[in-house]
């Protein structure tokens, strides 16, 4: 219960800094990262991609992450995608597929499944981490408006436009552009629910800006902080075991 | 929400829990596939290569099963990973007394008949979370190569047209000790010297008592690898030092030691670099005898492949650098360069061809075959000469579900190939069909050998002028 005492004292003293005045923009990236990546928790979701022609692929998968910042994901389904496993250590990124009975290298900007998210998206989601954050005028009162530059290449977008509610510091949608300028994404937050006392939105939608017609909803099944995995999970020769 | 026919078979003990990981979830998982596959080739019997065995028309059948079953805490498991394949095979084709393409009439071929493959059996314990052993057979791949691992000196070899299809390993003792950014891994590898059926009934030494049927090939030798290996997660690269030490393992090197290495890394954010290197003195390749070849008195019938570089003490280096880069429409472009240091020179690819000449008339009287433990492949990449190159571009979603590549493998010395395109199509999560090609590039007279009136490039002994295969796949 350690993690979950230090995650709600984080973000105690988060909010009641924005009590007393407008929260910088860093702190409200910190509040961003505590409710949508916390420290270490163990997770569900089921994610369905809708494609081009109308139809759609469901996935579910599982989400470890430890308190340093390292990722394990494993899939339920569907069977063609049972058994596959993925690593996020640091900058590296690792697939474990087990028709090829060993894990390979992958990049944070590749799509996830082939859905409209990509494994940056899933995998490494420390927005204090990867990007530098300043707050630029919103256009709605009730929001405030933070607009993230990449300190790296190796981040999942160069940039993201973000916007989080005033009262419940919490995402409502966002933008991510190429460094070109180019809009790539858009996602949108919904269906606020409680999971084991942490309050963030259970429901995802990601609009794949190039494609249209397309775009992947992220479902938080379940998530639960109280659980920080054994270090070994989080090594590569660890896949498929 | 599409159809879904996924059927999971879970002996839930106490129930799941949320975010329950492997080995703390249900007692027994199973999946698999089922798999038809039907494919036509356009047999070409004026070749080297006999064909008399060869179906136009094959149908093969495969029954997968990939088993788990967990047996408590300490990540204590058994995996299996099993396939039941039944084939058949129609419209033989031969060349006659005069030099005519002739039909021959359906026959048993042994490679034909049904067979089984438990391309993995092992039992894993975690005792410790910094310690693994595990006993049985597993597929092994330490190599960063995407098509083809030139270090890989312990499984059946990939299909580069389609390297997810060769699941088999080899039967081995592992013990691995994996700590956060370095893992050490120690092998011990019996070779399987007899099977019924694929399973095994000799391992490291032939019996004492001659086999009852074949013929007997028994030494008094162990058959046998071992393998040290350091992984090590550098400057956010995967590097891998191994020590091979082996004596007549899958080959005819004894009391040898090679060493290999393995790189991968991305740079440039999204270019993926790898190489592979194996450092071998002298080489277990069987090279084509030229008094036999050449039909003078000095030749030994017994022997007309031998492994002559075996003891040399030259180091004949094999060598695999690549990349790969996934584009923004999601299509992956992979290329591999392959250098093998031990390749056939012109002169020896000019001797093959001539032996394979003769042997035709004897090998197609006799036929036969037997199975290997390995997974049958659409295609066997064993290139003879000493560079090759091994390129792919998928690209998925060329509609919804639809996913088109092109697999190129090519000799670079005589510039012959063979060229594998392919359409799949995901028609439900469960469901994928596809269309696959095989192209055989004979070369563009360039480095070609000439035997009588025929010119030959490496992959004009590719003993087929085209094939074309229709895939089913249904995973439950």
């Amino acid at each position: 219960m350690s993690s979950m005492r230090s995650f709600v004292a984080l973000l105690l003293a988060v909010s009641g800094s924005a009590q007393g005045a407008s929260p910088t923009a860093e702190e409200l990236v910190k509040t961003y990262d505590a409710v949508m990546s916390p420290g270490a928790f163990r997770a569900q979701f089921d994610m369905v991609a809708h494609r081009q022609d109308g139809t759609t692929r469901q996935y579910s998968f599982k989400v470890v992450k430890s308190n340093d910042d390292k990722v394990r994901s494993y899939f339920l389904g569907p069977a063609s995608a049972k058994g596959q496993e993925m690593l996020k250590v640091g900058d590296n990124l690792w697939v474990y597929m087990p028709n090829l009975k060993r894990a390979v290298r992958i990049a944070s900007r590749e799509s996830f499944q082939g859905g409209d998210f990509n494994n940056g998206d899933i995998l490494r989601v420390s927005y204090v981490t990867d990007y530098t954050a300043t707050l630029v005028p919103s256009d709605d009162e009730s929001l405030w408006a933070l607009d993230l530059v990449g300190k790296t290449a190796e981040t999942t977008y160069d940039r993201v436009k973000l916007w989080m509610r005033k009262d419940k510091k919490l995402p409502v949608r966002a933008e991510y552009y190429a460094a070109s300028g180019k809009l790539l994404r858009s996602a949108t937050f919904g269906d606020v629910k409680t999971f084991h006392g942490l309050e963030r939105p259970s429901h995802i939608v990601m609009r794949n800006e190039l494609a249209t017609k397309r775009f992947t909803e992220l479902t938080t099944v379940d998530m639960s902080l109280d659980a920080e995995a054994p270090p070994q999970l989080f090594v590569l020769d660890d896949l498929g075991r | 929400m599409p159809l879904r026919l996924t059927v999971t078979m879970a002996l839930t003990v106490g129930g799941a829990a949320l975010g329950a990981l492997p080995g703390e979830g249900p007692l027994v998982e199973v999946n698999g596939s089922v798999v038809e596959r039907l494919s036509f080739t356009r047999v070409d019997p004026f070749g080297p290569v006999a064909t008399r065995d060869t179906p136009s028309l094959l149908e093969l059948g495969e029954v997968n099963a990939q088993l788990r079953v967990n047996l408590g805490d300490k990540r204590f498991f058994v995996a299996a990973d099993a396939s039941f394949f039944y084939q058949a095979g129609w419209l033989f084709h031969d060349v006659d007394a005069l030099g005519r393409r002739v039909r021959v009439a359906d026959h048993d071929v042994p490679a034909l008949r049904p067979f089984v493959v438990p391309s993995e059996l092992y039992v894993s314990l975690t005792p410790m979370p910094w310690l693994n052993v595990l006993v049985g057979k597993k597929r092994i791949t330490w190599g960063s190569g995407f098509a083809f691992n030139p270090t890989d000196l312990i499984n059946p070899p990939k299909d580069p047209t389609d390297p997810n299809s060769q699941r088999a390993g080899n039967w081995l003792v592992r013990v691995e000790a994996p700590f956060e950014k370095a893992t050490v891994s120690v092998l011990f590898a019996p070779q399987v010297l007899s099977t019924q059926q694929g399973l095994p009934y000799a391992m490291l030494r032939y019996p004492s008592y001659p086999p009852a049927d074949g013929v007997d090939t028994r030494d008094t030798a162990a058959h046998y690898l071992l393998a040290a290996r350091l992984y090590l997660l550098l400057a956010d690269a995967d590097v891998n030092l191994v020590y091979f030490f082996s004596n007549r393992y899958q080959n005819d090197f004894t009391n040898t030691s090679q060493v290999a290495l393995s790189f991968s890394r991305y740079f440039l954010t999204d270019y993926e670099l790898h190489a592979e290197a194996l450092l071998t003195q002298g080489s277990a390749r069987s090279y084509p005898s030229h008094e036999c070849a050449m039909g003078t008195t000095a030749c030994d019938p017994a022997a007309p492949f031998a492994a002559t570089k075996v003891g040399s003490s030259a180091f004949l280096p094999r060598l695999l650098v690549g990349t790969r880069r996934q584009f923004a429409d999601e299509s992956l472009l992979s290329l591999e360069y392959y250098y093998q240091a031990d390749g056939y020179s012109p002169a020896e690819l000019d001797d093959l061809v001539r032996l394979l000449g003769r042997a035709k008339t004897a090998a197609s009287s006799t036929g036969g075959s037997s199975t290997s433990g390995a997974l049958p492949q659409r295609f066997s990449f064993d290139p003879l000469r000493r560079h090759s190159l091994i390129a792919s571009y998928t690209k998925p979603r060329i509609f919804d579900d639809w996913t088109a590549s092109v697999v190129l493998i090519a000799g670079l010395e005589d510039l012959s190939g063979v060229v594998a395109p392919s359409v799949s199509w995901s028609a439900r999560e469960w469901l994928t069909l596809g269309l696959y090609g095989f192209l055989p590039v004979r070369g563009l007279g360039v480095g070609e050998v000439k035997v009588g009136e025929r010119s030959y490039s490496e992959y004009a002994l590719v003993p087929y002028d085209f094939r074309v295969m229709f895939e089913v796949r249904a995973f439950y």
